[in-house]
């Protein structure tokens, strides 16, 4: 049977499993597990939205925070309007004659980008750098 | 004061529970480092070349980073090298030159030969020489920031299509030159080329190498996925409300897959589309068809046979694509699907 008991006593004299030095030391592996918690799982790119623009990381957007930003170039011309909204993420007033990226509507995960070709514009999920095991489908062809 | 027996038992106790501890420590870290940190199998790169997107994916144990790049150096040399907008490439050479020779490699010299041996068994729906259609069109400029949509007269079109057609090609040992003031665009070729090119830098580099080079849905694999399995394709709905509606999921490991489409490369004018694939017959967008799939041994075969399919129509296309060598998913405009016999085999849901 185990003893819920931190004393115990051997002959005449007590001794303790546990003293304050003992603690300490729980304490310092604890923090040592959620300090490694933390570090793998705050690296967590799902909620974060990449923007590059000429193959270059120009921007990375958080899809909580809700707003219309405009994406420039390096020449600072304006090139579209990326609108993050409760209800998904999208392209308006681009500045491309085509506006093919505006007709893509919402950017989904697995392997979506909204890409505008003429400007070199490429927007997706930031953990879509990642292949991983079990989505229905790796690859989009069309 | 000396310690008794017991003291002893208890500072053993004490010693042995810190050393645990710090070995569970040690445990963890590695645990993180080794296990959950470890590298990730696949790196991946997206870029714009070959005016489309373009995402490599390569997993290898020899430094992949210099796979992926000399994969992307070679997609470029292609772009360079094929792109009839280019002022020096050697397309637009042979197009500049026209009647008189144009000496060319053997790499130039296989592309145009492969282009004209499929333009020969397709009769003619797959067709090199429809650059003076395609520049009427305006669809050589689609991917600059300049374009601007165009709908020629029937008159124009028709005064192009006269200087067409892949039989005004000559090739010989000397070089190639063009009959009739034709002019060639590879484009439809082109990038399934640079597709095959950059998954066979891959495998020089690491045989074992494994992953896929993804050209705006035209699709080469390197190897199969995580070293064994297949890769899962899904064939984008044609008329789909969103990005992630899809018809069909393959599953390959090697080979390519290849999808030609209404719906990537078009304008809108006057309330109608404009797509970017023509019939040589009538010099204007095919109709009939709204997508064409292709499994195919070589992405530049794929290419070619996709883009002859959509002209040639589904229900000619399910029966001769086979003999051909590909494997075909067609979608005519009532979206009614036909599919090949060797589809099911890759098919997740044919079989």
């Amino acid at each position: 049977m185990i003893s819920m008991r931190n004393d115990f006593r051997i002959g005449d004299q007590e001794y303790r499993f546990f003293k304050k030095r003992d603690i300490l030391a729980y304490l310092i592996f604890f923090a040592v597990i959620i300090f490694v918690i933390f570090s793998f799982f705050g690296n967590n790119t799902g909620d974060k939205i990449t923007v590059l623009i000429g193959g270059k990381k120009t921007y990375e957007f958080d899809k909580n925070t809700k707003g219309v930003y405009a994406l420039k170039n390096d020449a600072n011309d304006f090139l579209m309007n990326l609108v993050i909204e409760e209800n998904g993420i999208y392209i308006r007033d681009s500045a491309c004659p085509l506006k093919i990226c505006e007709k893509h509507g919402y950017l989904s995960r697995n392997f979506d980008a909204i890409v505008c070709v003429p400007q070199k514009v490429i927007i997706r999920f930031s953990e879509n750098e990642k292949i991983v095991e079990d989505l229905k489908y790796d690859i989009i062809t069309k | 004061m000396p310690r008794s027996s017991k003291d002893d038992i208890m500072i053993l106790n004490r010693k042995t529970w810190i050393y645990i501890l710090t070995l569970a420590i040690v445990l963890v870290i590695f645990v993180f480092f080794f296990v959950f940190n470890r590298p990730e199998p696949y790196i991946v790169k997206d870029e714009i070349i070959l005016g489309t997107y373009v995402r490599v994916v390569v997993g290898s144990d020899k430094n992949p980073n210099a796979i992926m790049d000399s994969m992307i150096r070679e997609m470029k040399r292609i772009e360079k090298k094929f792109s009839s907008t280019i002022t020096d490439s050697i397309i637009s050479k042979i197009n500049q030159n026209g009647k008189n020779i144009t000496e060319i490699d053997q790499e130039t010299r296989f592309v145009i030969e492969r282009s004209l041996a499929i333009a020969d068994i397709t009769n003619g729906a797959f067709d090199p020489a429809m650059g003076r259609i395609i520049k009427l069109w305006g669809f050589d400029r689609i991917s600059e920031p300049d374009f601007t949509p165009f709908v020629p007269s029937d008159g124009q079109i028709l005064q192009a299509l006269s200087h067409c057609g892949y039989k005004n090609i000559e090739i010989s040992k000397e070089g190639i030159y063009l009959k009739n003031d034709v002019q060639l665009d590879l484009g439809a070729i082109a990038k399934g080329y640079a597709i095959d090119r950059a998954v066979q830098v891959a495998k020089e580099m690491d045989s074992s190498c494994t992953g896929y080079v993804d050209a705006g849905g035209d699709i080469g694999i390197i190897g199969p996925k995580f070293g064994g399995a297949k890769w899962v394709v899904a064939v984008k709905n044609p008329r789909g409300e969103s990005s992630t509606d899809f018809v069909r999921y393959v599953q390959i490991d090697q080979g390519a897959i290849v999808t030609s489409g209404d719906y990537e490369r078009y304008f809108e004018a006057g309330g109608r589309r404009y797509h970017h694939i023509f019939d040589p017959a009538t010099g204007k967008p095919a109709e009939g068809t709204i997508s064409s799939t292709i499994i195919a041994q070589t992405a530049m075969d794929a290419d070619a046979l996709s883009t002859a399919a959509f002209v040639l129509g589904p229900r000619y296309s399910v029966q001769i694509m086979p003999s051909l060598g590909g494997q075909g998913f067609f979608m005519d405009t009532a979206e009614k699907e036909y599919l090949t016999d060797g589809w099911s085999y890759f098919d997740i849901d044919e079989k």
